[in-house]
């Protein structure tokens, strides 16, 4: 059954259905999984998305807009390396390798490289992040249906609150690797969407497609400094129920000398929410009080005192300014 | 279309005399001086100078007509110039469209910003050449934000690299500044 069905429906009439369903000898009809089934999914998809070798086509909808990327991923002795660029609108192209990002935009040759966080959130997941799952979020497996011409399987995550998106994730049956994902908002309405239109996946990828338009710089700019783990001292009166502190750092801002940024990270599990704290001086010509957009993801600025709190993140708009709102420095 | 591609020759020094003269007597209407003015005005833009404004040409008009004219034209050329200006009337085209494109862009930016604030509108909405600016600096730290958000989160992570679409993606057009 659809994601645009149950979610809209009380669970005891999607059960009814489901059942009327598998009476009749079906076998797709979406069926609760146990947490540590959905863990293994989850896991499963975030897993093959890094282990994997594969080149592919995908469409990313947000809005009204529809762009499409090719994606290269290749592993080897040295680690993973892969490459994005837009196929449609502006040229971009990002290369990540196992410790750093660049974004190049060849229309002005501007070049970014950013180092990244050592120790991801996914594979390795924790028992804390699977019980926080699977108490926010209903695991259902769902039917089985083709995605860019491979068989996939259907995952339905419902949340089970308002304060965060629902998902429905489609994994390649052989290998976990995610051909689809749709995230869904109030109404079931579709925030955004990824889907592979076509994709390889295992064996030759030619390590031609990796190569990169630009000059990869011999040495990362010292402003890439890692990030220090620190105790921020900023505190969020009003935390979303489900959201708990995973990180707290200061790091360097990009190609500036002055001085470090705070980046909070709450998350269900699932998704995350980032707080960043700057003094207001270093960022000039951000809007107040304002709300903006990009995909699935809210973000939300204002000012506490003279410093800029800006909170992001992949969850409806008033998950992020309930965080914003509340957000105040731990007094001496 | 012809009299108006005269025109475009003879700003380019490309009529015999003959033909000169009659241009001359054209420009004299209203019309074939408006259209001198406009051909200057893309002359300009594709050319790169940022003087022209909507009154600037009349200004120029004005301060002209105080001043006695000279007109010197500029030796004949060789034939077969009808290559360029065909050329420098494809190249308008694009100049009119890249001017339509970037108040479009302007505009499609200046929307993004306002989905769901308190402020009234008026405040959502600054004059355009100021929001441009001050929202590109804007989406250079956001950009960035959003980088360092990817990297922690968890359904990004299910995404692998296909999740920094949203760093890159049409919307952030004046990132980078």
């Amino acid at each position: 059954m659809s994601i645009a069905r149950s979610f809209g429906l009380p669970r005891v009439v999607a059960a009814v259905v489901g059942g009327v369903m598998c009476g009749v000898g079906c076998v797709a009809s979406a069926q609760s999984l146990s947490p540590p089934e959905a863990m293994a999914w989850l896991q499963r998809i975030a897993s093959a998305a890094r282990q994997l070798n594969y080149a592919g086509t995908f469409v990313y909808q947000h809005g009204e807009t529809v762009e499409t990327s090719r994606i290269v991923h290749l592993v080897d002795g040295a680690g993973e390396i892969e490459k994005l660029e837009t196929l449609d609108g502006p040229r971009r192209e990002v290369v990540r390798t196992q410790d750093i990002v660049y974004t190049y935009h060849p229309d002005d040759k501007s070049l970014r490289v950013e180092r990244r966080r050592a120790g991801r959130s996914f594979p390795q997941l924790l028992p804390d992040q699977l019980t926080s799952i699977t108490e926010h979020y209903d695991v259902r497996k769902a039917e089985v249906e083709r995605v860019g011409g491979l068989e996939a399987q259907a995952l339905i995550l419902e949340p089970r609150d308002g304060l965060r998106y629902g998902h429905k994730f489609w994994a390649d049956t052989n290998t976990g690797l995610l051909l689809k994902a749709k995230m869904i908002g109030e109404r079931n309405h579709t925030m955004e969407l990824f889907a592979f239109t076509q994709l390889q996946i295992g064996g030759s990828i030619p390590r031609d497609l990796l190569k990169p338009s630009f000059a990869i710089p011999a040495t990362a700019p010292a402003q890439v400094a890692a990030a220090e783990v620190a105790d921020t001292a900023w505190l969020i009166g009003n935390q979303p129920s489900g959201f708990h502190r995973v990180l707290e750092v200061r790091r360097m801002r990009e190609g500036s000398s002055s001085g470090p940024l705070t980046h909070i990270v709450l998350s269900d599990g699932l998704a995350a929410i980032s707080v960043f704290i700057e003094p207001v001086s270093r960022t000039k010509g951000m809007p107040d009080g304002r709300l903006i957009q990009q995909g699935a993801i809210h973000i939300f600025t204002r000012v506490v005192g003279d410093q800029r709190v800006t909170v992001l993140g992949e969850t409806p708009a008033h998950t992020v300014m309930q965080i914003a709102n509340s957000l105040s420095p731990k007094s001496k | 279309m012809v009299e108006r591609e005269r025109i475009s020759a003879l700003m380019d020094g490309e009529l015999t005399d003959d033909e000169f003269a009659g241009r001359i007597q054209q420009l004299r209407t209203e019309e074939g001086a408006e259209d001198w003015r406009t051909y200057h005005l893309i002359g300009d833009v594709l050319r790169g100078d940022s003087m022209f404004s909507s009154g600037f040409a009349q200004k120029v008009q004005a301060a002209l007509a105080s001043e006695p004219t000279v007109l010197a034209p500029a030796p004949l050329r060789k034939p077969g110039h009808a290559f360029q200006r065909y050329a420098m009337a494809a190249a308008a085209s694009v100049a009119g469209i890249a001017v339509v494109g970037w108040f479009a862009l302007v505009n499609h930016e200046a929307g993004k910003v306002d989905v769901a604030d308190g402020n009234p509108p008026a405040t959502v909405a600054p004059p355009v050449a100021s929001s441009r600016a001050a929202i590109a600096q804007g989406d250079g730290a956001v950009g960035e934000y959003l980088r360092a958000h990817q990297e922690v989160s968890p359904t990004a992570e299910l995404h692998g690299l296909a999740a920094y679409i949203r760093t890159v993606s049409t919307q952030d057009d004046a990132d980078g500044q």
